[in-house]
């Protein structure tokens, strides 16, 4: 069943959601950036591999548009390292909504991954990744109450 | 829909899966092309659609993934909701109908309302097991009725895992339709339940509590059906004319059973067997059909059993003889349990004496029931050495009433207390190695006679 889930849900999003991820270019155009047919395939293609590598089935493709439009105006995304950016925070973030054991909501993880990105990590994805959601993720697992302290002084 | 299936309700309904009910029903219709591709291709998709509206609620709205795991178990649930409704439709015409003629929506909302009711009966059947219960000391029966079955309505999820089968349900049925699954399964146990005891209430505790002691010494601590032994031994009493309530089978009457039954032809002994039937259906005015068909299916599935064991000379392990019929049996009535709160404090006072002479002192003066002496040795309020001095204060007979509360040597492993309570039942056994073989003998005897 698990190949089952994941093949349809597979197919519905192609269906359903491609039209609505190319109309984010009409919110992105603002800042440079744009996405072609071929780039929308090649997302969508990513987030498939990255929810069957995490153990994850989506109905719908809204965390595609939601990445784009909550991203599409950091200083450190431009239109020549776009698709590359995209694509690597729809990983990031199946990853670590598994490591954060779903204690994050789906919008609540993407605006706290944009903070981050923006300010302390000044658009560095491995900052991003392995300092503050690593540690965000640690700290969920072992209990701690203020999670999203990420300066180390835990508080259990 | 001409298809030469559709009238053929008990070929399809064979064919289907009780478990994974609309799942199979789906493939036999489409593999018979009542359903085509099309519609099934459509079916799929409106059953994802519940499937994301259903995810969406486990989520609380916060996320529009959920683990494949989840997924999956939701999936389940939704087509075991959709099959509960259809399962209660009598022709398989009917089903079809419904299935092509009604959003899965439709399907999927009926289900959850039978699921409902079903969930509703089901504790009423549960009070009237509890109320029911047979006196008896089979723990897998107490635990399953007290503890297991309660515990599967407390953990039972029939939004997002109906199909899931929660709770601890130990004890064996006669019949059990292992092939069946969440609240379906519970209901379906429950009133076979209901029937065994409504069978052995016809019967004297005692007799019963006999015939289990004589069957196996340990039978408190291990899975075995009381309804089956019970109405085992009373074919065999009926066989013998017997009349009454007993269900003892000499070693005489046994020989005369082989003698009478050895003789009979296949078709002679299914015949005698079905009059004896029919015989205790009037016997006990059994009138619902559904229990003289539980009655009947019981005694089919002992038939085999009878007719080997009368061929290898066995039949001892068929019609038991009471090994206690010419021993006293001592049957106990426990006093009055004290109220949870009284409890709670009377054990605190215990676990603040510095004396062991006072533990015992306090234990004399407030504890009165077996169940409470029980409860306050595994009650963390009695440490180490304290237990074998309060095991030396107590009398001889306290101590066969606490060894009834133990499991016995040979199941020993399977000692389902906790921690304290496996401490006490050590100490007891090491309080019996300490005393004499005489006295330990009079108390293991003592304790293996009585009946709670």
């Amino acid at each position: 069943m698990k190949n089952y889930l994941m093949s349809i849900s597979d197919s519905i999003i192609s269906k359903q959601t491609f039209e609505e991820i190319l109309q984010c270019n009409e919110e992105t155009v603002e800042y440079g950036l744009k996405l072609s047919e071929e780039n929308v395939k090649e997302i969508v293609e990513i987030r498939s591999e990255a929810l069957s590598k995490n153990g994850r089935v989506e109905f719908g493709g809204g965390i595609i548009k939601q990445i784009i439009s909550t991203f599409c105006d950091s200083p450190y995304i431009s239109q020549y390292n776009y698709i590359e950016t995209i694509e690597e925070l729809i990983e990031t973030f199946y990853y670590y909504k598994n490591e954060t054991m779903e204690e994050i909501g789906d919008i609540e993880l993407i605006n706290l991954m944009k903070g981050y990105f923006d300010n302390e990590c000044q658009g560095s994805l491995e900052l991003l990744r392995y300092k503050y959601l690593d540690t965000i993720a640690h700290n969920i697992k072992y209990g701690v109450s203020d999670y999203l302290n990420v300066d180390g002084d835990e508080e259990l | 829909m001409d298809n030469y299936i559709i009238d053929r309700n008990d070929t399809i309904e064979n064919l289907l899966s009780k478990e994974h009910y609309f799942q199979s029903l789906l493939q036999v219709l489409h593999s018979n092309d009542i359903l085509n591709n099309k519609e099934l291709e459509n079916i799929q998709v409106q059953i994802l659609d519940i499937l994301r509206e259903t995810a969406n609620y486990y989520t609380k709205a916060e996320s529009y993934s959920v683990r494949v795991e989840v997924a999956e178990q939701i999936m389940l649930s939704i087509y075991y909701t959709i099959g509960s409704f259809l399962k209660g439709k009598t022709s398989i015409k009917e089903k079809i109908t419904l299935i092509k003629e009604n959003p899965m929506k439709y399907l999927f909302s009926e289900g959850e309302k039978v699921l409902k009711i079903k969930i509703e009966e089901s504790k009423e059947l549960l009070k009237n097991a509890q109320k029911s219960k047979l006196k008896t000391s089979n723990y897998a029966y107490i635990d399953t009725i007290d503890y297991g079955i309660p515990l599967f309505f407390i953990e039972y999820d029939s939004r997002f895992a109906a199909h899931e089968t929660q709770g601890s349900i130990d004890y064996p049925l006669a019949i059990d339709e292992m092939d069946l699954v969440g609240i379906e399964y519970i209901n379906e146990y429950l009133k076979k339940i209901d029937f065994e005891n409504q069978f052995c209430s016809h019967f004297d505790s005692y007799e019963i509590e006999n015939l289990l002691k004589s069957f196996d010494k340990n039978s408190d601590h291990i899975l075995i059906n009381i309804f089956e032994l019970v109405l085992t031994n009373y074919l065999g009493c009926m066989l013998l004319g017997k009349g009454g309530i007993t269900l003892d089978i000499t070693d005489i009457e046994r020989r005369y059973l082989k003698n009478k039954l050895g003789k009979l032809k296949e078709e002679e002994f299914n015949e005698v067997i079905s009059r004896i039937v029919e015989d205790i259906s009037k016997e006990f005015t059994i009138n619902d059909i559904n229990f003289i068909n539980y009655i009947n299916e019981t005694i089919y599935k002992i038939m085999p059993n009878i007719k080997k064991n009368i061929e290898i000379n066995k039949l001892e392990n068929t019609f038991i003889t009471f090994k206690n019929a010419n021993e006293n049996l001592i049957r106990y009535e426990d006093g009055e349990s004290l109220e949870n709160s009284r409890f709670k404090d009377i054990t605190e006072e215990i676990r603040d004496c510095d004396k062991v002479e006072n533990k015992i002192q306090i234990i004399r003066e407030e504890i009165h029931s077996l169940r409470d002496l029980v409860d306050v040795l595994g009650s963390d309020c009695i440490f180490d050495y304290e237990f074998i001095e309060i095991f030396k204060a107590l009398d001889d007979f306290e101590i066969s009433l606490l060894l009834k509360n133990i499991p016995s040597d040979s199941v020993m492993d399977a000692d389902y207390g906790t921690e304290s309570e496996k401490e006490w039942h050590e100490k007891i056994k090491e309080y019996l190695d300490m005393i004499n073989e005489e006295k330990k003998s009079k108390i293991i005897t003592e304790s293996l006679n009585i009946i709670l």
